[in-house]
């Protein structure tokens, strides 16, 4: 057999891992062949709903079918759907595989994304899935919202009570399954927000065992969801046919006393875990790989016995849609490594090694540090910017990184591969031109410093030092509180959990006191039951007011209303040491990190948006990424794979950058004749696009620019041209006496081309619904067109942040035109995967 | 206690049924078992085994057992169970007036 | 209350975690799956609405021994490990709950019968203070109406009869006031052709060791059951429909004694079945001619794993099996468990106990249920009279013994 060329990747599974993979891929020299047995691709994200209630809340599916539209366009990507492997067999050379297609391919790596499977709830007959039809799993439940069938039992209520059940085949040690399944609670919540959107006298209660809110934008709607929906701990394991009708019935604990109380429902929803797929046999036999004893292919990176095989998504560890398609760029990234895969019309990659691309790492502590080694070690030149350089035992000494511990950046100017970063050092001030900029910012470790005044209670830091140093000079006697001030770090957790074990080693009678484990990551349940398997003592409580802490002569004497046994029996605890972790906090100075590099915070104000169009890593301005818990709730893992997925980014980015042809046409650009140097184009962009050239004239950076003709709706002087979307443009695109629906391309197009559209309406797809200022709908109407719609992102989730706002905004300017007819200018906000629910609005037309 | 109402009598009852004192006991009271347990009528052969027990209850204070009260009536077991369906425990002594058996019945 | 304090000393913290299989209290997640388990539940009675197993376990794993015998909920809870059946961590409820019951403390809450019982067992070998004496008598007076009954000289019930195949262990009842049974199980055996006996040195299947919790007298009444059986040189030793007896001699023995005994150990149900699926026993199932629900018994279907014996054996001797819902590993608890039954006193807390029960048997619709164990047997008996049910109980192997079809001479 010969070399192919280009050579090839096989990637099995359509699902947002693979399909991630095959995006970052397609810019490279490789022959990318997609094997997905169903007959879309998708898998599970893209037969998800959208979950948006009044905004976004950021799950990432609608995602899916701008990637699916993405990889059926792409030019190196075949895709074989309805198709399965027959065999591969491994030779010099590569990998031979058969398809049932009749088609044989010759590929020198297999990315293996063969995703999950849910787990099948009719194994735990007392749920009665399939008996009691009011009786559904988290996945039925998604099925009727997406077909908008959610009345099928709803419907008659007029305040239906829905009982959601968490842990349904996760967490559970005899079928198998002593893990966490990472997403459940975060569909439960997204869903619980969504039924509550639509039945807005529903009253839902969530059982959970250990609520696992985790992430910035879990956290953040939490704090909302939990004012109106029922948060119960204890998770039944059965549910009853009510005999007084249609209810369903759970009994449950009467909280804090010795007695059981019945609960009815209309609905209950099981919230199934995630199982290995179905086919995960099958592919372990093709792939001569071994599960480990869940049934996952748990090997980041590449196995030694099988080099060329690598893994990715569900198929290796349970996660969510986001963590996914970030595995599978990660993945992609390291075939693009090993095979040295050269860009797409590579002019000026690989030339010469000048042309190494800098990256600038922006911090002031130890997360950017490991940042920056990490990407010097990937062969980019390096510059640590804030803070010094940790040492590390583990790793080479860097090549190719350069370090300015006490920079204090004052600019980030220019647009990705063209970045100048300015700071002043030691009184200089410096000037840093670099591709890429990555913040890495610490945030403020809030300790426990107020209130107790005493040595003898400490933050979770001073124990792990304490505890790692010298375990037997602890007292006799330490007592952990989780979740007490606030909500709970999952990095943190686990290190408490951690030292606890090694204070229980050394002998020390260990107290952990938690409202909801975090238990995340793989074998994050699994430490859990070690520290209570070790003998460490575990309790409960229920909110902050239920325990009491008072000074003693030795230390502290808690008195907890341990939640799992009667308020009567409140449980005493002495310790020597009080530990506290520290709360995880937005940093003071972030808003002023924010403003260096034109970005938002989230709502708790740590950097970066959660917009779903740019997490994990991203940011609205192309080049500028995110890294460690100064953006989001990371661990030391994921501040690894967080900088991977941002190198994985970078290799995308010098594509573009090096392509030698022309720069790609974002379609806009500024007219400098008619130009008034109002500068509200800079000010407003939100992609930080427009740069001051020579001539100290705006204008737009085509590698910059995602034409979202924010600009051009709003500059005052008319002087932004663009081709297709000209002001002009719009009266003669509107057909007489339609419903001229200007649809945003990534969300509501995508979806309404899905959904057939009544005769009546006609629909123009549009960059961002940013472009429709009040002017263009007014030339729509003008044209002859019978009403105007525009439909945008969910807020939200709009990839240039507020576009869909801004249209919501201008249909609001229409409406107050005297005269206007409020019926002919309408605006709604829909997702890409929402075609139902667009079928259903525009049949109202 | 719960109480039987029965033709005018008042009997205090255990939670099985069984009468509270052997010394309440009356000929209402096998009206009333007769009729709870379903016997269609009553012959000199049920009226034999009721006094036996009670005979042999008064001079032991404990009922006998079935092997006993078949010698003692000259009734064969299974005789026994057709006079008394419900058996010689919660049929013959409960309507003899007997305390309930108790252990592993 | 005074605050509970956690006892790093505590009894039953150590006896918990020291269980013969992996499971371990302090491991309890505090899911609250159990909670919703528990058989019984009588939303309209304060005080009435089941124990909670996670209570238990949790005051358990904080070493709160005497909290937890004051809370009531030890002799509430039925042992009928619905709650292990959905355990994440497969903690083993009735493990847990009989040694809290173990507890030097809690003795004071065993019922009057049970100890009186467990006296009686200890010192006679039956629970009901059978002597040895009027075991001989009531046996030999039973056999000889058995073999006029079977019309056959041979036709016998023995006892202490050495070399013989099998030996039977009866319940209590059938040597009091259910000797019926004894005689119905004597024509099975009597059809198998095959040598059995009954021992005069142990009377009794039960072993209320197991309720209190008490391993060493739980090993006493075991080895009085294994000692003299194996002195017999018996091949099997063939339980009566007894279910913690079952789990007991079946489950737990080699445990509970530390060996192997020296026979097979197996119940009636599954012994006639042997023989009627080696076309040995034959039955005429018009004798019953409608359907039969199965009643699973806490102690053989859950905790000793047999949900298909009883059933296929019943399908042979009526006219079929239909199902309770739930059943199997999800089946109610009668309401008699965990040694409720064995209190004559606790009559009217079991017709709470067993009022799902009692509403199950109603929405299953058939009059006709039958089980495989004589305590679920007299409890769903008194269930379907308090409750009204007219629901007829029956045992599986006294209705295989009402099918069975004898052939009298030599045809046979």
């Amino acid at each position: 057999m010969t070399e192919t060329h280009p050579p090839g990747v096989l990637i099995i599974g359509g699902g947002v891992a693979g399909m991630a993979a095959a995006r970052l891929l397609s810019g490279f020299e490789a022959a990318v062949h997609i094997v997905e047995k169903q007959e879309r691709l998708g898998g599970h994200a893209g037969r998800w709903a959208c979950m948006a209630t009044d905004a976004c809340l950021q799950c990432g599916a609608c995602l899916s079918m701008e990637m699916a539209d993405h990889a059926i366009a792409a030019d190196r990507v075949t895709l074989h759907l309805g198709t399965r492997i027959l065999k591969i067999h491994r030779n010099e050379n590569g990998f031979a595989v058969d398809l049932d297609n009749g088609l044989s391919l010759l590929v020198k790596k297999i990315i293996a994304a063969t995703g999950f499977s849910p787990f099948d709830a009719t194994r735990i007959s007392s749920y009665h899935i399939g008996e009691f039809p009011n009786v559904i799993t988290t996945a039925e439940l998604n099925d009727r919202l997406k077909g908008e069938r959610s009345d099928d039992i709803l419907g008659k209520h007029p305040a239906p009570e829905i009982a959601f059940i968490q842990c349904v085949g996760s967490r559970n040690r005899k079928i198998g399954a002593d893990y966490c399944s990472q997403v459940c609670c975060k569909i439960s919540m997204r869903h619980a927000s969504k039924l509550l959107h639509l039945y807005p006298e529903a009253k839902i209660t969530i059982f959970y065992m250990d609520l696992q809110v985790i992430g910035k934008e879990v956290r953040d709607f939490y704090d909302r969801l939990s004012g109106s929906v029922e948060l119960v701990q204890g998770v039944p394991a059965e549910i009853l046919a009510d005999e007084q009708g249609e209810k369903l019935g759970i009994v449950t604990e009467d909280r804090g006393k010795r007695a059981r109380k019945a609960r009815r429902f209309d609905m209950a929803v099981l919230s199934v875990g995630m199982r290995p797929a179905e086919a995960m046999e099958e592919t372990a036999g093709l792939l001569d790989l071994s599960p480990n004893s869940w049934g996952f292919f748990n090997t980041s990176g590449a196995p030694p016995h099988a080099p060329d095989i690598h893994v990715a998504g569900c198929a290796r560890t349970p996660g969510d849609i986001l963590s996914s398609m970030q595995d599978g760029r990660l993945v992609a990234s390291r075939v693009i490594r090993d095979l040295e895969l050269a860009p797409v019309s590579n002019d000026l990659h690989g030339d010469s090694e000048k042309n190494v691309p800098a990256v600038a790492v922006l911090g002031d502590g130890p997360q950017a540090s490991r940042v920056a080694r990490l990407v010097a070690a990937d062969g980019y030149r390096a510059w640590l910017l804030g803070a010094p350089l940790q040492a590390d035992p583990a790793a080479d000494e860097p090549v190719g990184l350069s370090v300015e511990p006490n920079a204090d950046v004052y600019e980030v100017s220019g647009t990705a591969g063209n970045f100048t970063v300015g700071y002043t050092a030691g009184g200089r001030r410096e000037r840093l031109f670099c591709a890429a900029v990555i913040a890495a910012f610490e945030p403020h470790h809030a300790g426990i410093d107020a209130g107790f005044g005493s040595e003898k209670a400490v933050s979770s830091e001073v124990f792990s030092a304490m505890a790692k140093e010298n375990p037997e000079n602890l007292p006799d006697s330490v007592a952990i509180i989780f979740d007490y001030a606030g909500h709970e770090n999952k990095a943190l957790a686990r290190t408490a959990l951690e030292d606890a074990l090694r204070a229980k080693v050394a002998g020390k009678t260990v107290y952990v006191i938690a409202r909801k484990m975090l238990v995340h990551k793989a074998d994050g349940q699994r430490l859990f039951d070690r520290v209570k398997k070790e003998g460490i003592y575990f309790l409960r409580y229920e909110d902050a007011s239920g325990i009491n802490i008072e000074k003693t002569a030795d230390g502290f004497g808690l008195t907890v209303a341990e939640a799992t046994i009667p308020t009567d029996h409140p449980v005493r605890v002495e310790c020597g040491l009080l530990v506290i972790p520290p709360q995880v906090m937005a940093s003071p100075d972030f808003p002023d990190k924010a403003r260096l590099l034109r970005q938002r915070l989230d709502r708790e104000g740590f950097l970066q948006s959660p917009n779903v169009r740019h997490r994990l890593t991203r940011s609205t301005r192309r080049g500028v990424f995110f890294a460690g818990s100064g953006h989001d709730e990371t661990d030391v893992d994921d501040l690894r794979a967080e900088t991977e997925d941002i190198l994985a980014h970078i290799r995308a980015l010098s594509v573009k950058m090096s392509a030698a042809g022309p720069p790609a046409d974002p379609g806009v650009a500024i007219n400098e004749r008619m130009c008034a140097k109002c500068l509200t184009c800079y000010r407003i962009c939100p992609h930080g696009a427009i740069v001051l050239n020579d001539k100290m004239m705006p204008q737009i950076d085509p590698a910059a620019c995602f034409s979202c003709h924010l600009c051009m709706a709003n500059c005052p002087a008319h002087a932004i041209d663009s081709e297709a979307f000209a002001n002009n443009a719009f009266a003669e695109m509107a057909k007489k006496d339609k419903t001229v629906l200007f649809a945003c391309e990534r969300s509501a197009y995508l979806a309404a081309e899905e959904a057939s559209l009544p005769e009546a309406v006609q629909m123009v797809s549009i960059p961002c619904a940013c472009r429709m200022n009040v002017d263009v709908m007014l030339k729509a109407l003008l044209g002859g067109a019978s009403r105007v719609i525009v439909a945008g992102c969910h807020d939200g989730n709009c990839r240039s942040m507020d576009g869909a706002r801004e249209a919501a905004l201008g249909v609001r300017q229409a409406h107050r035109i005297p005269g206007m007819d409020e019926s002919r200018v309408s605006f709604f906000s829909a997702a890409a995967n929402e075609a139902s629910r667009i079928r259903r609005i525009l049949s109202k037309t | 206690m719960p109480t039987v109402e029965f033709q005018g009598n008042t009997f205090n009852v255990d939670e099985d049924g069984f009468i509270d004192s052997f010394e309440n006991w009356n000929k209402d009271w096998v009206q009333y078992v007769k009729q709870q347990e379903g016997i269609d009528e009553l012959n000199e052969e049920h009226w034999k085994v009721i006094e036996v027990l009670q005979d042999y209850y008064k001079k032991n204070g404990i009922a006998p057992m079935v092997r006993v009260l078949s010698k003692l009536t000259g009734f064969k077991l299974k005789h026994i169970y057709e006079l008394f369906p419900s058996g010689p425990g919660k049929g013959a002594c409960k309507m003899a007036g007997l305390p309930k058996p108790t252990g592993c019945v | 209350m005074e605050n509970a304090v956690i006892n790093k000393e505590s009894k039953l913290f150590k006896l918990s975690n020291r269980l013969m299989s992996d499971d371990n209290i302090s491991e309890c997640l505090t899911c609250g799956a159990c909670n919703s388990r528990c058989t019984w539940f009588d939303e309209q009675l304060e005080g009435h609405r089941g124990p909670l197993p996670r209570q238990i376990v949790r005051m358990a794993a904080m070493g709160m021994d005497r909290g937890l015998v004051d809370s009531g909920m030890l002799w509430d809870c039925l042992l009928c490990n619905r709650c292990t059946e959905v355990c994440p961590m497969d903690i083993t409820m009735d493990v847990v709950v009989r040694k809290a019951r173990s507890l030097d403390i809690a003795d004071g809450l065993i019922s009057h019968d049970m100890k009186k019982g467990i006296k009686t067992r200890l010192e006679l070998g039956d629970v009901n203070g059978l002597t040895k004496e009027e075991f001989v008598e009531t046996v030999e007076w039973v056999s000889e109406e058995f073999t006029d009954d079977m019309d056959d000289p041979e036709a016998e019930i023995a006892y202490d009869k050495k070399g013989a195949k099998f030996l039977y262990l009866p319940n209590p009842r059938e040597l009091g006031l259910n000797l019926l049974h004894l005689t119905a199980m004597g024509k099975l055996f009597y059809a198998m052709k095959e040598t059995w006996t009954l021992s005069s040195a142990h009377t009794d299947v039960t072993n209320w060791g197991y309720f209190v919790g008490k391993d060493d007298i739980m090993r006493k009444m075991a080895l009085m059951v294994v000692e003299p059986a194996e002195e017999l040189g018996i091949e099997a030793l063939v339980l009566s429909e007894c279910g913690h007896g079952y789990h007991v001699l079946k489950v737990l023995l080699e445990d509970i004694i530390g060996r192997k005994p020296k026979f097979e150990v197996t119940s009636i149900p599954e012994l006639v079945l042997d023989y009627a699926k080696k076309g040995v026993l034959k039955f005429d199932p018009s004798v019953h001619p409608y359907k039969t629900a199965y009643h699973d018994p806490c102690n053989i279907a859950r905790k000793s794993g047999v949900y298909d014996a009883p059933r296929e054996l019943l399908a042979m001797v009526c006219e079929g099996v239909v199902e309770l819902s739930p059943n199997r590993e999800d089946a109610l608890c009668c309401g008699g468990g965990g040694g409720m039954l064995q209190d004559s006193e606790s009559t009217n807390i079991r017709m709470v106990t067993g009022k799902r029960k009692a509403e199950q048997m109603k929405a299953a619709g058939p009059p006709n249920i039958a089980t495989a164990c004589l305590s679920c047997h007299r409890q769903l008996g008194e269930l379907s009279k308090h409750y009204e049910l007219g629901v007829r109980v029956d045992t599986v192997a006294s209705m295989a013994s009402e099918a069975l079809v004898i052939n009298t001479g030599a045809s046979g």
